[in-house]
């Protein structure tokens, strides 16, 4: 007599006992066949693996309204740290120089279509992307930053000044700098500083431009002196000094 | 009416609804804190955004979940009839269920709304954004009375309710869509008809917006538009509902 110790509940006994272990042997050895099974497809398939870009793929403009289900903010939010975090997931490290810069203003520019009055996408472009390895990179960055700028100046002009920071001290190149410093020139605020507005006058002067810092200079200080102080005026009035004489020796010795 | 609020109270503490439901929010807030500090700047509005989102998916989904499960169970348990055999008319049991459910939605809400408020950035924004939770809970547990009482199965009812809710959230989606596509190929026809599900179903992507957490409402937002379509749109549904129950023989 057969008689099953699993348990003293166990019910498994005598011929019917026999039987029942008979089947639950044979499903335990079908369910061993079904376990190998399915191990030996997933190990021919191992080599199936997704790969894992580092930006994803830009959705289309009608795409994007779908996905923001009627709640466009949680969509940027959602997105923005998608885009943040982008080719530094999944346990890997993915170095800015590698990305495809087209492609990353193509984002930036696509969360700007989402929340304009948010600070992060530009913050992002100047303190990420702006810090690419690949310094050629930084000449699409900035000019994103302009015109990111150029759509809400009066909260975002500030930008500009790290616009021209990176272009000066990352691209190296004054010329792109002179772009976002006259930007920041052109607006009109009265809480703008004079250091800030006086930027395009110095780039032309570091440029060997003396006649252009000149004009810059004089024209800023007639234009809106007024709301500066006295210090700042006196020292703008020293600087049209300067480039008065460099100019002046300019034209003695061509 | 008062012994039908506390009947579906007692079903939705029976069900664990406000328990599970609360676990499912405290889940989301902990991640919209852990999300919203790996932004760049502006963590506390990421936080906020996420965390409104979020609680406002769980709160309407559990809501459809448990409204269908119990219309359901009030059909195979034939509670229904028990309950229409007492004095009390066809009209007064939808218009008592809805207000019971409501409740239930206005309970739920409650402290989601007063964790919203801890990490909003703008009170008035936040306000705006705690109403606009409730009215759209109103709507939904209309649309949910409805199908559930003329379905009388649950999960036609909630594919039925969420695909109602999914069509109102991407009601801005269908506007952009008529308004700005050129009339000819197959818009001949996906223009008009985007334009008459335009008429048909609420623009619940007007509610709860997380915009209004951080940045508060807008020149062109207007409660007065959401308190409309909330009434209308109750009412509407809950007559449908009525309609049907009338056509039932039990």
């Amino acid at each position: 007599m057969l008689r099953c110790f699993c348990s003293p509940q166990c019910s498994i006994s005598g011929v019917n006992g026999f039987r029942t272990v008979q089947k639950v042997s044979r499903l335990a050895a079908v369910l061993v066949v079904l376990v190998c099974g399915q191990a030996a497809l997933s190990w021919s398939i191992r080599e199936m693996r997704p790969t894992l870009g580092i930006m994803p793929d830009l959705p289309h403009v009608q795409a994007v309204d779908v996905l923001a289900f009627g709640d466009s903010q949680f969509l940027f939010r959602y997105l923005a740290l998608t885009i943040q975090n982008a080719g530094d997931n999944g346990g890997r490290v993915t170095p800015l120089k590698n990305y495809d810069y087209e492609k990353v203003v193509a984002w930036l520019r696509l969360l700007d279509r989402l929340d304009l009055n948010s600070h992060w996408v530009i913050a992002m472009a100047n303190g990420y992307f702006g810090q690419t390895q690949r310094i050629e990179d930084v000449a699409p960055i900035v000019r994103y930053m302009q015109s990111h700028v150029a759509q809400q100046p009066e909260r975002k002009w500030p930008w500009l000044v790290n616009a021209v920071h990176l272009a000066r001290h990352r691209l190296k190149s004054d010329w792109v700098a002179l772009d976002p410093a006259r930007q920041v020139a052109s607006y009109d605020y009265r809480i703008m500083n004079s250091a800030s507005l006086q930027m395009a006058a110095l780039i032309l002067d570091d440029l060997g431009q003396p006649h252009a810092a000149l004009a810059e200079m004089t024209k800023l200080q007639a234009d809106r002196g007024h709301e500066f102080s006295r210090e700042d005026n006196a020292w703008m009035s020293s600087f049209i000094a300067v480039m008065e004489d460099r100019v002046a020796f300019a034209v003695k010795t061509p | 009416m008062i012994a039908t609020l506390r009947f579906v109270l007692l079903t939705a503490l029976r069900d664990r609804l406000f328990a599970g439901l609360f676990a499912l929010v405290a889940v989301g807030f902990a991640l919209a804190i852990y999300l919203g500090d790996a932004a760049l700047v502006e963590k506390g509005q990421t936080t906020v955004v996420y965390a409104g989102g979020a609680a406002r998916t769980i709160l309407v989904l559990g809501l459809i979940v448990f409204q269908a499960f119990h219309i359901q169970r009030l059909y195979e348990t034939r509670e229904i009839e028990a309950v229409l055999s007492r004095a009390i008319s066809r009209e007064r049991f939808i218009v008592a269920y809805w207000a019971g459910f409501a409740l239930v939605g206005v309970l739920l809400a409650a402290p989601i709304v007063a964790l919203v408020m801890l990490f909003q950035h703008s009170l008035a924004g936040a306000v705006w954004w705690a109403s606009s939770l409730i009215f759209e809970s109103f709507i939904v547990v209309a649309f949910a009375v409805f199908a559930g009482i003329t379905l009388e199965k649950a999960v036609p009812a909630v594919f039925a309710t969420v695909g109602f809710y999914v069509l109102g959230r991407l009601m801005s989606f269908f506007m952009a869509i008529s308004g700005g596509a050129a009339l000819d190929g197959v818009n001949v026809i996906a223009v008009p008809l985007s334009e008459l599900v335009a008429l048909l179903v609420p623009r619940l992507d007007l509610f709860a917006q997380t915009r209004w957490l951080v940045y508060g409402p807008g020149p062109v937002d207007s409660m007065v538009v959401l308190v409309a379509q909330t009434v209308l749109y109750v009412t509407l549904l809950l007559f449908a509902a009525m309609f049907d129950l009338r056509r039932k023989r039990f």
